[in-house]
């Protein structure tokens, strides 16, 4: 096996012992690279017909492409796509990044979520993170539990070892599963290639930029690039030293301090 | 031709200096993102030779406890034959839980030890762990060598001691090397300082290690993970965890010792003959047979050994201490049965190697054991030392992980 | 090991709050007590903002000099680099004198010298969570460090008081933090054989002060209880100089080191 079908074997085996223990699962689909090869892999692992529902949590404000993309291939791959959205969160004038990423997140993402848990009764979500993604990833594990809030404990987190997972605990309200969390960037890229997976034209270069992660409109950054086929962003990843979610982070961090700062009357 | 990548977990006492290794492998190999290094370099040109990599890698951890983006170059670095990934192990006693996790993915270890200070609590703890999991491939390095003016004396003296420590656990360590993360000796580049060593640097040393090999050549062991049906088809679904599944092959589902003949390998939209060790596959049998999650699949031909009864050794991880005669959960692959400890044989400070009398009913966290474990069910075990996959386990309560476990004999 | 000056910064602590709770202060009723510290009131002759008070102490300048005015200006956070001034730590090491400086509020997050540090809540903690962070990670590096090393000078600041106080001013939740902000510099005072304690201003209900800097309602459209007071506290040991104002504090530790 080389490299690329190690990975996938893995996420696929994952992903069974995810569904044995869990019938009341689902799949979080955002529509961008990483979660779209989950979904791949899941169509693998249950050769062709995912057999849970795919959750897609709308902010109301995601690039138009976006739910283009999503509608077409739901239909193609015949998914039971589940639409979340925190609908009253929206009446009430909350939109997308209005004052804050955490705001945005907080009601729009997390909330319609939670909303989604609670009616679905959903005891598992499977999800699309890497460890290389961010810092505190890299302390994450395949089966990891969420209490009623929402929160990680991750100083506090059993072991995990030889492909022994994490059965739910009383205590858990439910678990994340996380069968991409030993892929790279990197990797993700030349599965797609490989395995030809439908993107997003968004990754892609258009007149000197591309977007290298999708969130919600105003707090994605496009970087500068003019990789505009999969051969050429995944010749760009190769070389490049700036951080995948860097257009993100910066405009987060200041985001997140100034709206501290104006919170206490700073500005 | 792509590179490949390679796990390596680093490990050892706090303080000893992992961090500033890290940082330096980053910054020798040229892995560090652009304005990290900027930033470095600017210290370096300002301090002349006062340069604290471990500054790298406290930022990485502090980052990391705020949950705050890092880089993904941060990760790993390269060298001309492969890529390294750095697997996350902390090396505070409160956080062995994590330690354990982290180095049980990994393929290679460096385990680094002060030069200053010598061998530790956590050096000793760390190596054991590196041989519970099985990680042959060890790299021991003592660090610091300019706090002992570069002292072919000290850099023996730690050695000795540390050799003695590691033959008892039986690790042979392949490089002893003497380093200094923060002055950059023997990480990429030979030292001048330290003439006397004639050995590999670091990148050398690890540039010599190898991938482990698909155990395809040992027997068949096919543990069933699923079933599904699909259409018409009942497919039977799992990862080989040793040998080879091939179409038309004789198999025995064990315990039920139910016999039938592969008739299909299925993969989604691929046809497949065969089926290497670490794929995870389907199969449909000639004869429509009733099975369950837990059974595993070996060849009709060989004869496998069911057994209810086998020596271990348990490495216990649970704050609550584990009884003799306490009915709790073993999982080997997917099998999952319940069983107790009968008896201790002998029980080990994890660091030390010390034997413990007291409490000999039951293992507390942190101590090992060698214990007679008796399962409710015959269950499929080998010998670690012949099929890997089928000779370590864990111990589950309450739906954790509180212990795992290695075979070391089958009675 | 420890530091021949150590400089405790505490933002916005105030006497008022101090010596209404000195029974269960234990750290500043020793240090009331104790014959080898001095303490006194020190009134700011600048306008008591944060920005430019932190920036004053460590520059020996004025706001003019330095032109160091806001955390944010033009919608920009502003940085080190965007201060022209030279800081006690910058000319004590081109001098060779071993310096390190933790957690400055003068920007934020605050700038550290010689030392990595996050601070939590990014240097502007809000929550009880983030504010028992940062005295408890501020302390345990600045004992780390100063366990390291022999140092000339050691900067450390706490940011937290500044923030309760503008939340929660008359609360009990400002007198439990002062009592923890006690214990924290109880730990760190061997460290220092000359000692420089300071607030870059001190605090009082919104509208009591001479000076209004801060808006009674926020333009997040939460209400604030205080203001900044141009009081700020001052306790020395060893020091010989007498610290009139924020830039003395500079000269006297360029005189004692």
């Amino acid at each position: 096996m080389n490299h690329l079908e190690k990975l996938e074997n893995q996420s696929i085996y994952i992903i069974r012992e995810a569904y044995k223990q869990f019938k009341d699962i689902a799949l979080l689909w955002s529509i961008g690279k990483d979660s779209t090869t989950l979904l791949w892999l899941c169509r693998k692992a249950f050769y062709g017909k995912i057999p849970f529902p795919v959750i897609h949590i709308d902010t109301g404000f995601k690039f138009p492409e976006m739910y283009k993309f999503r509608d077409e291939w739901a239909k193609k791959l015949g998914l039971n796509l589940i639409v979340g959205k925190n609908q009253k969160a929206l009446d009430k004038g909350i939109t997308c990044c209005m004052d804050d990423q955490m705001t945005c997140c907080k009601y729009l993402k997390t909330e319609a979520l939670k909303q989604i848990i609670e009616k679905h009764k959903f005891k598992a979500l499977i999800v699309g993170i890497r460890r290389d993604e961010h810092g505190v990833r890299a302390k994450e594990r395949y089966f990891s539990p969420r209490d009623e809030e929402f929160k990680w404990n991750y100083k506090d987190q059993p072991p995990e070892l030889w492909d022994q997972f994490k059965s739910k605990g009383k205590e858990d309200d439910h678990l994340r599963i996380h069968p991409l969390l030993h892929w790279t960037e990197l990797d993700i890229w030349r599965y797609i290639r490989k395995e030809n997976i439908p993107t997003n034209k968004l990754y892609f270069a258009k007149n000197g930029k591309r977007y290298r992660s999708l969130g919600c409109t105003r707090a994605t950054v496009a970087v500068n690039s003019k990789a505009d086929t999969v051969d050429k962003v995944i010749k760009e990843i190769k070389t490049t030293k700036t951080a995948e979610r860097s257009g993100r982070a910066q405009d987060k961090e200041k985001a997140y301090i100034m709206q501290k700062l104006r919170s206490l009357g700073y500005m | 031709m792509e590179k490949e990548d390679m796990k390596i977990v680093i490990v050892g006492h706090v303080d000893h200096g992992k961090s500033t290794l890290i940082g330096r492998l980053f910054f020798d190999t040229d892995s560090l993102p652009k304005e990290k290094k900027r930033e470095i370099e600017s210290i370096c040109k300002d301090k002349g030779k006062d340069v604290e990599f471990a500054f790298v890698m406290d930022h990485l951890e502090e980052e990391r406890d705020q949950g705050i983006t890092i880089d993904t170059a941060q990760t790993f670095f390269k060298t001309k034959k492969r890529n390294y990934v750095i697997i996350d192990a902390p090396g505070h006693k409160e956080f062995l839980k994590n330690m354990i996790t982290g180095a049980s993915q990994a393929e290679v270890a460096i385990l680094i030890v002060d030069g200053h200070e010598g061998v530790q609590e956590q050096t000793r703890r760390h190596a054991y762990i590196l041989s519970f999991l099985g990680i042959e491939q060890v790299i021991v390095v003592i660090n610091k060598m300019d706090l002992v003016e570069y002292s072919e004396e000290i850099f023996e003296n730690v050695k000795e001691k540390l050799l003695s420590f590691l033959k008892k656990i039986n690790i042979k360590s392949s490089y002893v090397i003497p380093i200094s993360s923060k002055q950059g000796d023997n990480v990429s580049k030979k030292s001048k300082s330290i003439d006397w060593y004639k050995g590999k640097t670091i990148l050398e040393s690890l540039d010599t290690f190898y991938k482990q090999e698909a155990s395809n050549n040992k027997p068949l062991r096919f543990p069933v993970q699923d079933v599904y049906k699909i259409d018409d088809k009942r497919i039977t679904v799992g990862k080989v965890e040793s040998g080879m599944l091939e179409v038309g092959e004789e198999i025995v589902f064990l315990p039920t010792k139910k016999k039938t003949k592969i008739k299909s390998i299925e993969v989604f939209e691929k046809k497949k003959g065969k089926a290497e060790s670490g794929e995870s596959v389907g199969i449909t049998t000639t004869e429509s047979i009733f099975i369950e999650r837990g059974e595993i699949v070996c060849k009709a031909s060989e004869s496998v050994k069911l057994s209810d009864e086998f020596k271990a050794e348990v490495f216990c991880m649970s704050k609550k201490p584990i009884k003799t005669n306490e009915e709790i959960t073993l999982r080997c692959t997917t099998q999952e049965v319940k069983c107790s400890i009968k008896r201790v044989l002998r029980k080990i400070n994890s660091s030390t190697l010390k034997i413990i009398n007291e409490d000999v009913n039951e293992l507390k966290e942190t101590e090992t054991g060698e214990v007679i474990i008796k399962t409710k069910k015959p269950v499929v075990i080998e010998k670690f030392k012949e099929i890997p996959e089928l000779g370590r386990f864990v111990f589950v309560r309450n739906s954790n992980t509180v212990a795992g476990g290695i075979v070391r004999e089958v009675i | 090991m420890g530091s021949k000056i150590l400089v405790i910064g505490i933002d916005a602590a105030t006497w008022s709050v101090i010596d209404k709770n000195l029974d269960r202060l234990k750290t500043f009723k020793m240090l009331k007590d104790s014959d080898d510290f001095n303490r006194k009131t020190l009134t700011l002759d600048q306008k008591p903002y944060s920005a430019p008070c932190w920036a004053s102490m460590f520059t020996g300048k004025t706001e003019e000099e330095h032109g160091h005015h806001e955390f944010v200006i033009n919608n920009e956070i502003q940085t080190r680099k965007d201060i022209k001034a030279d800081f006690i730590w910058d000319i004590l090491d081109r001098e060779g004198k071993k310096v390190k400086a933790l957690n400055v509020p003068f920007i934020v997050p605050p700038y550290n010298f010689n030392i990595e540090f996050k601070a939590p809540g990014m240097g502007v903690p809000t929550t009880r969570d983030e504010w028992d962070a940062e005295i408890e990670k501020v302390t345990k590096k600045s004992i780390e460090t100063l366990e390291k090393k022999e140092l000339d000078l050691f900067i450390t600041c706490y940011v937290s008081l500044d923030k309760i106080q503008h939340m929660h001013w008359g609360g009990s939740i400002v007198d439990e933090y002062y009592e923890k902000i006690d214990e924290a510099i109880g730990k760190l005072l061997r460290f220092g054989e000359k000692i420089i304690i300071a607030s870059d201003h001190g605090f009082c209900a919104f509208g009591d002060a001479k000076v209004q800097t801060l808006p009674k309602v926020t333009s997040n459209g939460s209400k604030l209880r205080g203001d900044h007071h141009e009081d700020a506290i001052l306790i020395t040991k060893g020091i010989k100089k007498e610290i009139n104002n924020l830039r003395d504090v500079f000269k006297a530790v360029k005189e004692e080191v």
